[in-house]
């Protein structure tokens, strides 16, 4: 390992480098496919106690469409929480990461205009890996490229029926890459989005923002809705370094929902997304060592998905699903074009009074094709994984109080062969206010075409003692391992009183095989331009401890007034292997301190009159260590205004009290900006 | 290639085949009733009629989806220090209803329920487009739960306020 001196900039290019190999290498790859929409909220019937509840708890009971058990959220055995759609009307949020901000637990970092870190109980990146994130059931995780490309969600509150966080893991669910939550987002059937309605956002930042949708009915108990978004945001102020991220997006949606029969009903759905996004990244090399070049790069989405659910008799319910998913990203550093077709089949049972069972699989295949640049190369730039599962999880009611639930995936991919899955969780109700749970689980991120084929220039430097400049190569040998990970949970929800409910848990995450950049050998070259390889290959040799708190309550102070808090605290510990030498740090990306230790937010929603809201949210956001970014306070808030059954307008403003803060550090080199006090009108036509 | 993705389809084939050994038994259960029928009662709570004395009547009108559900619920309670009663239309004996039921069944009679436009009866359904044109309130199951539309024109037009937490549940209709 030379001697390396490395100036400010070489720093900063080290360090995003570094970033972006924790980013490729901590990896991707999403290889359960479609996943599973098993219901989030397994619980318990309910039967008499329903006269005694209120309207809120009365709309959260699963009816199941007639065919599954009654279920109520508060009974799940998972830490979940789930954004309503007017939570998410007055969060004023255009975007689904501004929205995520407000669940517990999870940590939102706005890099620049088109990129986002999310992520939830550590390991914070731009391509935060070990998060399942789903549209309507369908897994928009990007393999190939871990992470999900948050710019290409177009879906504003209008299109959005809720968003369904599960903190922690469950691959015995939801399969491979759940090993630190899901979130899925549901989007609104076109029976619930009749007519017309046109939405026109003027932002502080952006130069505009239009969103147009009409649905309509048909005559045989089907119906559609087709919209149609774009937006452009102008260049933000940068931070450290000038950033050229202004960009432009287009979405168009089609969607089409018909009863075929008393049994079954189809969904069809289509959507288009294109946009030119604009970024400003540090390509270093070994003639341009402080090139930072602006880009504003083409990106494409396709996709298309055919889903036929069947109530097959009162108890039992079925799905089956198809997908295809073509998507382009021609970034400057890293070109993919990747192609995707999902086969899903799911059904759930109840077997009996007190059992239920639920169970499926899944087929995907990727084609996937990466173009090479002077920064990352593929070897072979053509990849064709498959991946096949099974699923099965039991549910059953060992007394009137206590359910037990033991589930399993077991999923084959093209990189790691089997991999097993398993959870179980147990659900103790004291009394209807009351309830504790404890699960136990195992869940694991598959490695991806990243992980195993690329090579990627990491960062340059200087040697100190040669004088000659140093290439950091990162290459993988085709060996890598799923990064796995043994969790362990405790639940508590209590209804203090009619008005005033928590929610509890803390979190034990045991890591192994997490992804390391490991020192090889140095080579001299003697080139053009002489220089040292230092080369360091992608491998397993780290391991961690996670452990954390998180904790929420909801208080409907009167009628019109409710008040919701979150407050979460995550420790960690990471180690590794004996004898490894390690380019980054313990305290670096994707290690100790990539997410801040305490995150808090408050919450006031408040209806003035009939026509009249105001929303009001504080958040706290603890020092983030890694991306050296100092703990900072954002106000959000939003009024609403209903002038009549057409007319509505809002005020937004969001991060009110300062001028700006940066949040983020790049992942993939890219360069952070500043995230700036905004105001946003908004004006919605109904017709 | 394609023997590659055979011999995956037939794993999986298998895998599901294997799934389905397991036999199920029916089990009958009118879940979603009961739901609607808990919502009925609480709608009460959020609404105020002209008339302020009385009983509040439920009728519900035709087959009666609820079986006893609903009037089990209502026994023996009260809601703003009002008595709730659940009858049929034969047993309505021309008193006026507070709140009409309209179950699906009665498809055929909708607009039967028209004469009720400007009384002060809350006239709820349950059927795609009836809040758009029968009854200011319409149950629709939604995503598994089951919620609920108010068409704000047609609960002026009968002269029943509801109160503001309960157009907020709602989904607005015109």
């Amino acid at each position: 390992m030379p001697h390396l001196k490395w100036m400010k900039v070489f720093h900063l290019t080290s360090i995003t480098g570094i970033f972006l190999l924790s980013a490729i290498s901590a990896g991707q790859s999403d290889t359960k496919p479609a996943a599973v929409v098993p219901p989030v909220t397994p619980q318990i019937p309910i039967n008499d106690d329903l006269g005694k509840l209120g309207l809120e708890d009365l709309m959260n009971v699963k009816v199941g469409g007639g065919t599954m058990p009654l279920r109520a959220i508060k009974d799940v055995t998972a830490s979940v929480y789930v954004l309503t759609s007017d939570e998410i009307l007055k969060s004023g949020a255009t975007n689904i990461p501004d929205m995520l901000r407000m669940v517990p637990g999870v940590y939102v970092a706005q890099i620049d205009a088109n990129k986002w870190m999310v992520s939830i109980r550590g390991f914070a990146s731009r391509f935060a890996n070990k998060l399942q994130v789903l549209i309507d059931g369908r897994s928009i995780y990007t393999p190939g490229f871990s992470g999900v490309y948050w710019d290409q969600i177009g879906l504003l509150p209008d299109q959005i029926e809720r968003i369904e966080v599960i903190r922690g893991s469950d691959g015995a669910l939801w399969g491979s890459n759940a090993v630190n939550g899901i979130i899925n987002i549901v989007t609104k059937g076109s029976s619930d989005t009749q007519g017309g309605y046109f939405e026109e956002n003027v932002s502080t930042y952006g130069a505009g923002d239009q969103y147009f949708r009409f649905g309509g009915a048909g005559k045989k108990q089907d119906s559609f809705r087709i919209s149609a978004r774009t937006n452009r945001i102008r260049t933000s102020e940068a931070s450290e370094y000038p950033a050229q991220d202004g960009s432009q997006s287009s979405w168009v949606d089609i969607r089409y929902d018909r009863q075929l029969n008393r049994r079954d009903s189809l969904t069809m759905a289509t959507s288009w997304y294109t946009g030119k996004l604009g970024q400003s990244t540090f390509m270093p090399s070994l003639s341009n060592p402080t090139q930072i070049v602006d880009s504003r790069f083409p990106v494409s989405d396709f996709d298309v998905s055919s889903t036929v659910v069947s109530k097959l008799s009162e108890n039992e319910v079925s799905e089956l699903k198809l997908n295809f998913n073509h998507k382009i990203r021609n970034l400057p550093e890293a070109s993919a074009d990747i192609s995707t077709f999902d086969f899903g089949y799911n059904r759930s049972s109840r077997l009996s009074e007190s059992s239920s069972l639920y169970f499926g699989g899944a087929f995907r295949q990727v084609e996937e094709s990466f173009g090479n640049s002077s920064k990352t190369s593929f070897n072979p730039t053509n990849i064709r994984p498959s991946t096949y599962s099974v699923y099965a999880q039991f549910e059953k009611d060992l007394n009137s109080r206590t359910q037990l639930t033991l589930g399993s995936t077991l999923e084959h991919n093209a990189f790691s062969g089997y991999e097993f899955q398993p959870s179980v969780r147990i659900l103790y109700r004291k009394d209807p206010t009351e309830s504790f749970w404890a699960s136990a689980s195992r869940a694991v991120r598959t490695p991806s075409p990243t992980d195993t084929a690329a090579t990627i220039l990491l960062g340059i430097g200087f040697d100190q003692n040669s004088g000659l400049p140093v290439q950091i190569i990162g290459r993988t040998n085709g060996q890598f391992q799923p990064e796995a990970v043994i969790s362990g949970e405790l639940g508590w929800r209590k209804q203090l009183s009619e008005n005033l409910n928590v929610d509890l848990t803390a979190f034990y995450n045991s890591y192994s095989n997490l992804s390391s950049i490991e020192f090889v050998n140095d080579q001299i070259v003697m080139d053009a331009i002489p220089h040292i390889d230092s080369n360091y290959l992608f491998r397993n040799g780290k391991s961690a401890k996670t452990y954390g708190l998180e904790a929420s309550f909801t208080s409907r102070m009167s009628d019109d007034w409710n008040v919701t808090g979150n407050f979460s605290y995550i420790g960690d510990q990471f180690s590794l292997k004996q004898g490894v030498v390690s380019l980054i740090p313990l305290e670096g990306l994707g290690s100790s301190g990539s997410v801040p230790k305490w995150q808090a937010n408050i919450r006031s929603s408040w209806n003035l009159s009939d026509s009249l809201k105001l929303d009001m949210t504080g958040y706290y956001v603890g020092a983030n260590k890694v991306f050296q970014r100092s703990s900072y306070t954002r106000f959000d808030t939003r009024l609403a205004w209903t002038f009549n059954d057409s007319w509505q307008f809002s005020l937004t403003g969001q991060n009110l009290f300062t001028p700006g803060h940066v949040e983020a550090s790049a992942s993939f080199n890219e360069i952070p900006v500043s995230v700036r006090r905004s105001i946003t009108l908004q004006v919605g036509i109904r017709f | 290639m394609k023997s590659h993705l055979f011999n995956c389809l037939f794993r999986f084939g298998l895998a599901i085949a294997i799934c389905g050994v397991f036999s199920i038994e029916a089990f009958g259960q009118q879940n979603e009733y009961s739901v609607k029928a808990a919502f009925l009662v609480n709608f009460l709570k959020f609404m105020e009629w002209p008339d302020k004395s009385g009983p509040y009547i439920i009728e519900v009108a035709g087959k009666n989806p609820f079986g006893t559900y609903l009037e089990g619920l209502v026994k023996n309670s009260t809601i703003n220090g009002r008595k709730v009663i659940v009858v049929s239309e034969k047993q309505l004996n021309g008193l006026v209803p507070s709140i009409i039921f309209v179950p699906s069944s009665e498809q055929e009679r909708y607009s039967d329920f028209l004469q009720y436009r400007s009384k002060p009866v809350i006239v709820i359904g349950e059927s795609t487009g009836f809040a758009k044109k029968f009854g200011a309130i319409n149950f629709i199951v939604d995503h598994e739960r089951i919620a609920f539309e108010i068409n704000p024109k047609l609960s002026k037009a009968s002269g029943v306020k509801i109160s503001s937490r309960l157009m907020q549940l709602a989904k607005i209709v015109n």
